[in-house]
């Protein structure tokens, strides 16, 4: 298969079944509301119909109007034909350079944005402004999660990162895959960022910089946006599984062909699923409101930069990165998600994660020791799992069963800015260890990074959040360090004392939950600014 | 080609420049003026491409007159390279004025402000070629104070305000300069500068520092680096455009050009020298391209653009000293240099598209008689080459492939991660530069959301005023030629970026004055710049072609736009404030602004009927923070030190006796 040959297969391949791609999300949709669904080749139809039908064009337009469904249309087929989806090694390859395709991404949107202000409607101008905000806020995620790749594997060329199969081996990526798929969602315009099934105000950012078009540009700019969600989920699926990515390297005949066939077919498996998968996630997820769109962007932005910063300490410390370790982040990064919400009910299912992200270091860390700490440590990894996982939110949500409205509690700062805190948090924990000596003494110090942590987190929910509810989870939290603290130290503690650490805490956090409880009958609210006076 | 022609070139250069401004000045004759204006830099340009092209690196010597304070122009590599930008973009910007001044000749006068212009022109070329001290200073402050009456040429009160702020400021940065001359060389203005590295080791280290904070002062305030910055957006949009357009596109390289040539020269820097640079670049960045995005002055949306693109420069160069300081080894220096040599390139970039830009807005603001965004819109419908000639522009501007100003940030991005694997630098320094590139990225998406914007609003749709002008386009073609030529200019700089680059970087270290034996390139990557021109115009092609097959029998007609059966009108359009609102919202706590909606009830009977006031104030956080108060304190001092002047002419004589006698003492 010879990198030109490879190269203009995938192209053709990516263009032909674009619009099933198209049709089967909204296909598969249908079918998860109940319905029958149109079939999902009806978009091959919709595209030849629209080519036939008279174009409408506005007076108010210029020739900027007419130049951008070529633009759009060239970029997304460019993609098409850069990117790795199909092969790696392609003639094109060393194009894939992650800048450029951000640079040829960002492109489409902007002849989109123009295209959205000429007829000069309100509607264009509204989807234009939301589309360029959401384009200019998404680039320092897309450069972010491929400068982590880039930082593990060496190579720029995003054709180069697939290539090396580096998320086995390098765990932390999974991070930045997590943010692409969030990029992913932002640049096609899908759910929660944008709907493409409607031509409400309210949900529209792509429907409405396309409104004025029609007839043979509308057909362009819709391929054009069904070859961009194809692209970006093969391109999706090749990374969490690169290893079925076929090489174009040199073949004959024969094997050029069954290696041509079998990335075809590879392809439409991967198209089917990614597209099921998506319509399951459209049917779940709710579109968030336009002005929150700082929390996704923020939330896709600090997800690969922790994958970055990750990335970037385990190369400085020279620790591989094993199974306990990846647990203690997910702790701590449970508890940064806790952070940022109000809802309690969110808040204790976070909790609830952490606890068993506690659960899976110990786990862990049963792999590296000896035989007997191997019993001490399943145990305490079960019955951490039962208490903390489960028996505890419980009893917090029996506390506050009488209290049927949902109980909130809002923090003194904005979503966006306590993600921000949580970093600093973060940062100033690990220079404080850094200039303390206890690097070295104990064995594993991404452990003892993450108890430090989870401690300075707990303290900080205490301050910040207004609610009493959220000062025993603050409590929790602490716990949950000193827990990872004594694993790290003592690395396993005898029976007793372990079952009575757990009773107390089941204790305190029912009796703590009891007492929030009564406060808040006795006073009227449980919002801390209300309680700082005595009622006579 | 001998050094003796290129001295020839140079020679006459400078003498048609004095010509064309005795041709102004005296005769009147601007139209003259102009003419010789642009011929002479074509020559200027001709000969800097030359010198780059035959005797790079060497340093060439072209004239000593040893009995004018020891005035030798020499031309050396970073010279000749922002000689030959200023002398093109010179060219450009006359071939612009010739029909500019005849359009505004009732507000400005044509011959003075010609006659400024070429002296502006020949101080920042005489900046170029100095060699000492004194010449440096003399040549900074003609450039001054000829862009200062330039700034008020058209004598309303808002610019001749602007104008003072500007010369208070340009002042103070220029006796930052003079002051870390003096304390360089020990008190000798006459000192040469290929002498600096050697003073610089002489000196103490408090005095290392206080030099450095000095020049940062100096040539940070000329080139717009925040806190320093207050002046651009006040005096660039004053200024008449193809002014704006020079003292914006090569004013501000000029005082890079000072930057690298003296601190980089300097030996001993302190660690955190670095640092702050990359800080103060990074908040420059930041600033500039936020306030770009939320102005809805055009001008002064360009001018907080080219804040956040010295940002970027001075970014990248601050990342290059930090290395230096932190490691001598090949593989760092390596890096060093070429990110060095990535800040020239971004900088040539924005010499081209800035200029382009604020002659794009002399045309536009022509049209519609007011800088305001809010009364734009469609233009490109009336002008559709000079929308065509703009749409370059604005896409040169923004960093996207295949434009120069892709490379700049590519080269950034790119060396700072391939950094990030060294394993020589402190953990310090990698967080730094991890920041950056965290940065970079928020920094490229809004600077190309600010462009998209002004592009958007101002060309596109309805035009939002009843004043437009709608004579034909073909009256000012020669209006829109530099525009277009501008932004090819840096499209073929991005086509071509991968050699231009190799062969800059192929002389080791910027400032080198001889050629050097190996030549080092650091470039790993294998992209090829023009092949990411060329696949994008033949998918764009392949495009035309599968258009012009499937779509033959498509037929149009034209109606208007949508409007659901109630008609609209040109102010139901999205807005500048619209536009950039979201982005407003996002970053609240870092802009300020003033939003005021009062309602009152219009009509006695019914008060659901109301009528509705809003008014937006942008308010600058730097100005009403910092230059307030330091302002106020100034006033303050300045009102208790008028009590000495009484008014008697007996008390003013003694106390000039008393200063001279107390100078006396002192010095001897």
């Amino acid at each position: 298969m010879n990198p030109i040959l490879a190269t203009l297969l995938q192209g053709f391949f990516i263009i032909l079944i674009a619009p099933f791609a198209s049709g089967l999300v909204r296909f598969c949709k249908a079918r998860l509301q109940g319905r029958k669904g149109a079939s999902p080749f009806l978009p091959y139809y919709t595209f030849a119909t629209l080519f036939k039908k008279q174009m409408v064009i506005s007076a108010a337009t210029s020739w900027v109007f007419r130049v951008v469904p070529f633009v759009v249309f060239s970029t997304s087929i460019a993609l098409a034909f850069i990117l790795p989806l199909l092969f790696v090694g392609g003639k094109l390859a060393s194009m894939s350079d992650f800048l450029v395709v951000a640079g040829i991404l960002m492109i489409g949107s902007i002849f989109l944005v123009l295209g959205g202000l000429d007829p000069g409607s309100a509607f264009g101008g509204m989807g234009s402004s939301r589309e360029m905000t959401i384009a200019a806020l998404v680039e320092p995620t897309i450069i972010m999660v491929f400068a982590a790749m880039s930082f593990v594997g060496g190579t720029f060329a995003i054709d180069g990162m697939i290539g090396q199969q580096l998320v086995f081996s390098h765990p932390y990526l999974l991070l930045s895959i997590f943010a692409f798929l969030l990029v992913t969602l932002a640049e096609n315009a899908r759910y929660p960022v944008d709907n493409p099934a409607t031509h409400l105000e309210l949900t529209m950012v792509h429907e409405a910089m396309i409104l004025e078009y029609s007839g043979a540009y509308l057909a362009m700019l819709e391929y054009a946006s069904a070859i961009k969600l194809t692209v970006f989920a093969i391109l999706l699926s090749n990374f969490i599984f690169p290893a079925t990515v076929g090489v174009a390297a040199s073949l004959g005949i024969g094997s050029a062909l069954v290696a041509g066939i079998v990335a075809i077919f590879i392809g439409i498996i991967k198209v089917v699923i990614a597209m099921g998968l998506l319509a399951l996630l459209e049917s779940v997820v709710v579109k968030m409101r336009f002005y929150r769109m700082q929390e996704y962007m923020s939330i896709a932005f600090f997800t690969a930069m922790f994958g970055m910063l990750i990335a970037m300490f385990s190369y400085v410390i020279e620790v591989a990165i094993e199974y306990h370790t990846l647990f203690a982040a997910l702790a701590v990064f449970f508890v940064i998600l806790l952070f940022g919400r109000a809802r309690s009910q969110v808040m204790l299912r976070y909790y609830a994660f952490s606890s068993l992200s506690i659960a899976g270091i110990a786990f862990g860390l049963s792999f590296i020791l000896g035989e007997e700490e191997k019993k001490h440590l399943w145990l305490f990894a079960a019955v951490t799992i039962l208490i903390k996982s489960i028996i505890i939110p419980i009893v917090v949500r029996y506390a506050q069963r009488k209290h049927k409205e949902f109980i909130s509690s809002p923090s003194f700062l904005r979503p966006a800015s306590s993600y921000f805190v949580a970093v600093v948090i973060l940062g100033a924990t690990f220079f404080v260890m850094k200039q303390t000596p206890i690097i070295g003494v104990v064995e594993f110090d991404t452990l003892l990074f993450a108890s430090i942590a989870l401690v300075g987190l707990g303290l900080a929910t205490m301050i910040v959040h207004r609610n009493i509810f959220s000062q025993i989870l603050g409590l929790l939290i602490i716990e949950n360090g000193v827990t990872v603290f004594t694993l790290v130290t003592v690395k396993s503690l005898p029976l007793l004392i372990e079952l009575g650490v757990f009773i107390i805490i089941v204790a305190s956090a029912f009796i703590l939950s009891i007492l929030g409880s009564r406060i808040r009958e006795f006073h009227g609210s449980s919002d801390t600014e209300d309680l700082r006076n005595l009622i006579e | 080609m001998t050094i003796d022609s290129i001295a020839f070139g140079f020679f006459v250069y400078f003498f048609g420049l004095f010509f064309a401004g005795c041709f102004a000045l005296f005769g009147g004759q601007w139209k003259k003026s102009v003419q010789l204006f642009v011929l002479v830099n074509v020559i200027g340009f001709i000969t800097g491409i030359l010198y780059l092209f035959n005797f790079a690196p060497k340093e060439i010597v072209l004239a000593s007159w040893n009995w004018l304070f020891d005035f030798a122009p020499t031309i050396n590599l970073l010279s000749a390279i922002f000689f030959t930008v200023i002398s093109g973009v010179s060219a450009l910007a006359g071939v612009y004025s010739m029909r500019y001044l005849e359009l505004y000749k009732e507000t400005y006068n044509p011959a003075l402000t010609q006659f400024l212009t070429v002296v502006f022109v020949l101080g920042m070329q005489g900046v170029l070629l100095s060699n000492n001290g004194l010449a440096f200073m003399f040549f900074w402050e003609v450039m001054s104070i000829s862009s200062f009456f330039l700034v008020m040429a058209d004598k309303t009160s808002q610019s001749v305000r602007a104008a003072f702020l500007y010369f208070i400021m340009t002042h103070l940065g220029a006796s930052a300069i003079l002051g870390g001359f003096l304390i360089l060389s020990g008190g000798n203005l006459f000192f040469n500068f290929a002498d600096v590295a050697a003073l610089s080791g002489n000196l103490s280290p408090m005095l290392v520092v206080l030099t450095f904070l000095l020049f940062l002062f100096g040539f940070g305030s000329k080139a717009g680096l925040v806190p320093f910055h207050v002046w651009l957006p006040e005096a660039h949009p004053q200024a008449p455009s193809n002014i704006s357009a020079l003292m914006s596109g090569l004013m501000l390289k000029v005082a890079i050009f000072g930057f690298i040539k003296i601190v980089f020269a300097m030996t001993n820097l302190p660690d955190w020298a670095g640092i702050v640079v990359i800080a103060l670049g990074l908040l420059s960045a930041l600033v500039g391209v936020l306030y770009a995005v939320v102005e809805r002055d055009m001008k002064r949306g360009f001018a907080y653009s080219s804040i956040e693109n010295m940002g970027i420069i001075f970014t990248m160069l601050g990342i290059s000293i930090y290395l230096l300081s932190q490691s001598s080894d090949d593989s760092i220096v390596i890096i060093s240099n070429i990110i060095v040599v990535f800040a020239i390139f971004h900088a040539i970039n924005h010499a081209l598209f800035k200029t382009a830009l604020f002659l794009s807005s002399g045309i536009i603001i022509n049209r519609f008689h007011s800088k305001r965004l809010e009364v734009m819109g469609g233009l490109a419908k009336i002008m559709p080459f000079f929308s065509f000639a703009f749409l370059i522009a604005i896409l040169s501007a923004s960093p996207l492939p295949p434009f120069g100003t892709f490379y700049g940030e590519w080269g950034l991005i790119e060396n700072a991660i391939s950094l990030l694997s060294s394993p020589l630098l402190s953990s310090v320094a990698m967080l730094i530069i991890f920041g950056s590139i965290a940065l970079m990225g928020l920094i490229g998406g809004l600077a190309i959301f600010a462009m998209v914007k002004i592009f958007g609003i101002s060309m596109l749709g309805l035009p939002r005023t009843a004043h437009i002008d709608e004579r034909s386009e073909k009256t000012d073609f020669m209006l829109s030629v530099p525009v277009m030529t501008l932004g090819l200019g840096v499209l073929i700089l991005g086509i071509f970026a991968k050699p231009i680059i190799g062969w800059l970087n192929g002389y080791g270290n910027i400032l080198a004055t001889s050629p050097s034996d190996e030549s080092i390139s650091a470039i790993t990557s294998h992209l090829s710049s023009s092949m990411v021109f060329l696949i994008l115009v033949i998918f764009l092609a392949l495009t035309y072609a599968l258009y012009n097959f499937f779509g033959k029998n498509v037929t149009e007609r034209e109606y208007k736009t949508w409007d659901c059966g109630q008609s609209i009108d040109a102010t139901m359009q999205y807005s500048a404030t619209a536009f950039s609102g979201p982005i407003r919202f996002f970053f609240l706590h870092l802009l300020g602004r003033d939003k005021v909606l009062k309602s009152i009830a219009a009509v006695e009977s019914n008060i659901w009927i109301r009528k509705y006031t809003f008014s937006l104030l942008l308010k600058s956080v730097w100005k009403d923070k910092l230059y307030q108060p330091i302002a106020g304190i100034l006033n303050f001092l300045a009102q208790r030190v008028r009590v000495i002047q009484g008014g008697r002419i007996q008390y003013y004589l003694l106390f000039v006796l008393g200063t001279l006698i107390v100078t006396l003492i002192i010095v001897l």
